[in-house]
């Protein structure tokens, strides 16, 4: 039985990818705080157009790829919050205005001096290179438990992007245990995308308004060397 | 295998519930909500969107995200016990402060004091009850509305046209809802079915 959208039977089930059926992983944002995220993109990939004028006169156009092309930026939006807990870092509180102001004035990015030494700065600089940036593609359901097994011996799987979502990982450590998007490929996740040495372009902190009920929300850029797409093995 | 000739089937009835609003208003001498006071109250309910798949002449239909909906609450007003004054610390106890003073006025409601004010409602059907054997009325569903906080109050309508009582319309808004069903007229105990 070949795929069609009218199928639900296990052997030819379809189901599309949604919006909202993605994770956005970050070391210094916790994942329900990512309200919306841009997957990478390509905004040009070069070309070139040859004209060629055959024997017989006529004209022939051929398009060829060059060897370059520009990396769209990633667009993040994030809800800012608080709570009432002491954290143990920057990192893992809720309020993200602080974080992001605390890395990048941590890194340098300040109108006085940090009193950070020059090897401290860019020892911090390197790790705003952000060692981890993901976006998981979720299924709406477990895989089948035949190959769920197989999945995890083929991948040695550890779903560490549950334990981060459960609270089992905190996110400073998050660099020590995944340092591939491999460990991602959990029971639920579709796909993975992985962004290359992402570094922080643009932090907007929002606005307050007395007009609206609206939440803050913090619009960061990244930019990136490159980006790889990743399929669960099934 | 019973069927509407055996007397021991009883339906649910839409009269035979009880919405239980253990309110906190942080004042003592101010009771939840009296169950008899409620005259009526909608059942949880939720929607899933829905998208669609167009193709040739056909539509496939694939569901998307979850959204429980608002219930609505009708209750009356006697003097004794004061509704309209209990409802009103709620309001107080979700953050409202009077804005006579710019201190007052910078107070706003969290989740947590909104929710905590009206401390997880629960709508309970009951049964008959047994008058041979002088059995209690017992629970045979409950929904619990988790992180339920009041959206809209409206302290009724007066006229001189009619001879009605006022009432109170709620509107309450909740995160999800929880059920708790499935009963065992032997054991006479439910089982979490949505939990």
């Amino acid at each position: 039985m070949s795929h069609f959208w009218s199928s639900t039977r296990s052997e030819s089930y379809i189901e599309p990818k949604f919006q909202f059926q993605a994770i956005g992983l970050t070391d210094f944002v916790q994942p329900f705080l990512i309200q919306s995220m841009t997957k990478p993109s390509f905004s040009t990939i070069s070309s070139e157009t040859v004209k060629k004028i055959l024997k017989n006169g006529t004209i022939r156009t051929e398009n060829h790829y060059k060897n370059d092309y520009t990396l769209n930026t990633i667009q993040m939006k994030i809800i800012d919050a608080y709570d009432q807990q002491v954290v143990d870092n920057l990192l893992n509180t809720l309020n993200k205005s602080q974080t992001i102001f605390d890395m990048l004035t941590a890194g340098g990015w300040t109108l006085t001096s940090n009193e950070r030494s020059k090897g401290a700065l860019a020892q911090t600089k390197g790790l705003l290179r952000l060692p981890n940036m993901q976006i998981l593609e979720l299924m709406p359901h477990a895989k089948g438990e035949s190959k769920r097994i197989a999945n995890a011996v083929a991948s040695a799987v550890t779903d560490i992007a549950g334990d981060i979502m459960n609270g089992g990982i905190s996110l400073g450590s998050l660099a020590e245990t995944a340092s591939t998007a491999v460990n991602y490929l959990g029971d639920n996740v579709a796909g993975v995308w992985t962004m290359d040495s992402p570094i922080i372009t643009s932090a907007n902190f929002g606005s307050f308004s007395y007009a609206n009920s609206n939440f803050t929300e913090i619009a960061l850029q990244f930019k990136y060397n490159n980006f790889k797409y990743e399929k669960s093995l099934f | 295998m019973p069927f509407w000739n055996d007397a021991s089937v009883e339906p649910k009835r839409d009269f035979r519930w009880l919405l239980y609003m253990p309110t906190l208003t942080g004042d003592a001498n101010s009771p939840a909500i009296e169950t008899y006071t409620i005259q009526d109250v909608q059942k949880p309910s939720y929607t899933i969107a829905e998208k669609t798949v167009p193709f040739m002449i056909h539509t496939f239909k694939y569901p998307g995200r979850i959204t429980w909906n608002p219930v609505t609450v009708n209750l009356l007003d006697p003097v004794n016990p004061d509704n309209a004054g209990t409802l009103t610390k709620v309001l107080m106890a979700s953050g409202y402060k009077t804005p006579d003073n710019q201190n007052n006025a910078e107070f706003s409601f969290s989740k947590a004091s909104s929710v905590n004010a009206l401390n997880n409602p629960r709508i309970v059907q009951v049964d008959a009850g047994d008058p041979l054997t002088g059995r209690n009325p017992r629970e045979i569903e409950e929904w619990t509305l988790i992180n339920a906080w009041v959206k809209d109050v409206k302290f009724g309508n007066l006229k001189y046209g009619g001879e009605d009582l006022v009432k109170i319309a709620l509107t309450l808004t909740y995160d999800y809802a929880l059920y708790r069903g499935d009963y065992n007229p032997v054991s006479g105990e439910m089982k979490e079915v949505l939990k």
